[in-house]
């Protein structure tokens, strides 16, 4: 068969087209064998009565296809085989079900169904003729008073002349009831003639408007008209062209390959050059031990605020110490707690330890013990650890009230006795449980130290214009640096500097490297086409 | 002895899960499997005897007179058990309102007064040099005020963006909100690179240093 579309040969039974996919016809449309009724194209169930257009086994590939857009000079489609013969089987069972309920006798006449046979007997005996009496009470049984009077009709067709007349006034109704008068019909309408097919056979033959068959086969419901969509231009085009694509068959030359040997090596080269790269500008600098960082490092406002409220506590005073991190960023928070409590403990300041999550506590315990052991503090007279506390908004609270209820060395009689309040957070929500649940609800000053990734959450709330919710602030491995400088403790964030630095340069290589390859990738294309 | 112990199982765990540079592989899925089960099983063991035992069982085991409210959080807990069975799942709902309850409230109240009046005032800033404390800060203060406008309208759907001048003014300030939004992904994204490289660094100086002893 030819595509009527792009006009390639395809096989006989195909409906739709190998090359372009366009639907090659249309579906035949079928006239319904009970009633007659032409249907639509595709259409399989007679939208008037319901019948099904084919019969029942016959698969949808069997309905023939016309022509696209055929007209005159188009060759008739052929009637599919079956065709015929359902129609035949179809009105064979209409008339055998008609003459079975009224078969002609062998006089010609009608012969009664079976139902009504049980009819036969009832009022046809015959008897005398009943008086004007007995008539009167026979026509009902009805009381005289309840009987309609045998002049009825004759009074009812003068009554509308009677109101015409003015013979009849309008009854008087009170004004509530006034609305409900029934409205007069000037001119009353002829009723519109019955539509619909007449009756053909049977008893009701000649009258129209019947009901269709209905007790044996169900009339489907149409649809409803799909309501019309507002598309703009652009809109339509990209539509049109993303049903060209999707259309547009596959060329020959775009198979996808599997990729040959020489690339893959070439793409594993790549990452493997660039895992090269960022490990030697970690390790070198590390195992040189150089220090350029260390020399020329910027301090930062926020570290130098932070060490600055550090530096004003009073020895003796008492700073809650919140360690709420996982080893997942353990690697840049250690360092931070280990400079910030280092410079704690030299100032003298007592320090009450506490942690949101499990690891966190593990972790803190450690490190506190190790430079309690350093600067010679006692547990429960220079320092607390109180593990760990849950981590929703109840927690810093119940640790805040709880020591005051609990009264430690008697120097923590109520809040405002909380000199300080140092938070190393891991992620942005253990800060705001502090800010929200302590620092602002009793007005503590509190100072913070956070993983690089927390940064952008917690900067807004150092130094803001509204109050200073965070005195200082330290980020990352950069933050532990600045503060171990600044607090004259040299440890293993100022020695990782340098190789952060050569680390942070070799990505901002590799990543320029790799956009003006895509670029570069991307020009040759166009040139090529 | 036990602590060159300790640094061994750490060093091989860690090249263990650098190995994934490779490719997927069952050493790095052991590490991996062991992580997670031990922090599982750290967690478990911090609660019952950072939380459990001191807050709840001592308390009621040593005085159950004075301290009998305590039997009220631990029905409150036991009841939450039954959230297992399906059958029995409408016994823990009280628990859960009332842990709801009290986390919705003072999570609420926390947020008004911690984070959205004061971020609220903290927006309000002048951008005259004069009053904002010098040009830069005037700058710095331009920007602010426009990054949260515009991020605001871009979030404002409720207008029709070309029928009117309000609407056009909304589009206008959805773009340069887009542009502030995807400043601030750019950053947070270049802050997590950071992070990543310090935890390496980190790792890197314990392999050289605690392990092969090889830094001074």
């Amino acid at each position: 068969m030819e595509c009527p579309h792009c006009g390639a040969a395809n096989k006989p039974e195909s409906r739709y087209c190998g090359e372009c996919g366009q639907p090659l016809g249309t579906p035949k449309a079928f006239t319904c064998p009970l009633c007659d009724t032409t249907n639509a194209p595709g259409i399989l169930i007679c939208t008037e009565c319901g019948a099904d257009l084919i019969p029942p086994g016959v698969s949808l590939s069997e309905i023939p296809l016309e022509p696209v857009g055929g007209g005159e000079g188009d060759a008739l489609v052929e009637e599919p085989p079956w065709e015929g013969q359902y129609r035949e089987e179809a009105a064979a069972e209409v008339r055998e079900a008609a003459d079975e309920d009224f078969a002609l006798d062998e006089s010609g006449k009608q012969e009664e169904p079976p139902w009504l046979k049980k009819l036969d007997g009832i009022g046809t005996e015959e008897s005398p003729e009943p008086s004007e009496e007995e008539a009167h009470v026979e026509r009902g049984g009805l009381p005289e008073w309840l009987e309609v009077p045998l002049d009825f009709e004759e009074m009812l067709s003068q009554a509308p002349d009677a109101a015409e007349e003015g013979g009849v006034e309008p009854g008087d109704l009170p004004a509530w009831l006034e609305p409900l008068r029934p409205e007069r019909v000037e001119e009353t309408e002829e009723p519109a003639e019955v539509a619909g097919p007449g009756e053909v056979t049977g008893l009701l033959k000649g009258i129209r408007g019947t009901l269709g068959i209905e007790p044996m086969l169900a009339i489907p419901r149409r649809a409803s008209p799909t309501p019309a969509v507002a598309v703009d231009s652009v809109a339509f085009e990209r539509a049109e062209l993303f049903s060209e694509v999707v259309r547009e068959p596959l060329r020959p030359g775009l198979e996808l390959a599997p990729p040959r040997r020489a690339e893959r090596l070439a793409a594993s080269s790549v990452r493997w050059i660039t895992y090269l790269i960022v490990a030697a500008a970690v390790v070198v600098p590390l195992l040189l031990g150089s220090n350029w960082s260390v020399a020329n490092m910027p301090s930062t406002p926020a570290a130098a605020a932070m060490y600055g409220a550090i530096e004003g506590l009073p020895a003796g005073s008492v700073a809650l110490v919140s360690h709420d991190y996982d080893p997942g960023v353990a690697g840049e928070m250690i360092p931070q707690a280990r400079a910030v409590l280092g410079h704690l403990m030299g100032r003298g300041v007592r320090v009450v330890n506490v942690s949101l999550t499990p690891e966190g506590s593990r972790l803190s315990e450690q490190l506190l013990g190790e430079l309690a052991e350093e600067h010679q503090y006692v547990y429960g007279q220079d320092y607390l650890s109180l593990g760990y506390v849950v981590g929703v908004e109840a927690g810093p609270r119940a640790v805040v009230e709880g020591l005051v209820a609990a009264h430690w060395s008697s120097l923590i009689e109520e809040v405002a006795d909380i000199s300080l309040v140092v938070e190393f957070a891991g992620a942005p929500e253990y800060l705001r449980l502090w800010l929200e649940q302590v620092q602002a609800p009793y007005g503590l000053p509190m100072v913070a130290g956070v993983s690089a990734t927390a940064d952008p959450y917690a900067r807004p709330y150092y130094r803001n214009e509204a109050q200073d919710q965070l005195l200082g602030l330290i980020t990352g491995f950069v933050g532990a640096a600045e503060y171990e400088r600044l607090s004259g403790q040299e440890g293993v964030a100022l020695a990782g500097m340098d190789a952060q630095s050569l680390a942070h340069l070799a990505i901002i290589l590799l990543v320029v490297v790799g956009n003006v390859a895509y670029f570069a990738q991307r020009m040759r294309g166009r040139l090529s086409r | 002895m036990s602590e060159a112990f300790a640094v061994w199982i750490a060093a091989i765990l860690t090249l263990m899960v650098y190995s994934y540079l490779l490719a997927d592989n069952p050493l790095y899925r052991l590490a991996q499997h062991l992580f997670v089960g031990s922090s599982v099983g750290y967690a478990v063991v911090v609660v019952v005897h950072n939380v459990l035992r001191p807050r709840l069982a001592d308390p009621l085991l040593q005085d159950p007179r004075a301290n009998w409210p305590y039997l009220l959080p631990l029905l409150l807990g036991l009841l939450l058990l039954s959230k297992a069975r399906g059958s029995l799942a409408w016994l823990g709902n009280s628990s859960m309102a009332f842990l709801f309850g009290v986390g919705a409230a003072l999570a609420i109240g926390g947020a008004l007064v911690g984070s959205f009046l004061p971020q609220i005032q903290a927006s309000w800033v002048s951008v005259l040099p004069g009053s904002a404390g010098g040009s830069m800060a005037a700058v710095n203060n331009l920007l602010l005020a426009v990054g949260t406008v515009g991020t605001l309208s871009y979030f404002y759907f409720t207008m029709g963006m070309r029928k009117s001048a309000g609407g056009r003014l909304v589009k206008l300030g959805a773009v340069v909100g887009r542009w502030v939004i995807l400043i601030t992904f750019g950053a947070i994204f270049g802050n997590r690179v950071m992070t990543y490289v310090a935890l390496l660094i980190e790792r890197v100086y314990f392999l050289l240093g605690e392990w092969l002893g090889l830094l001074g």
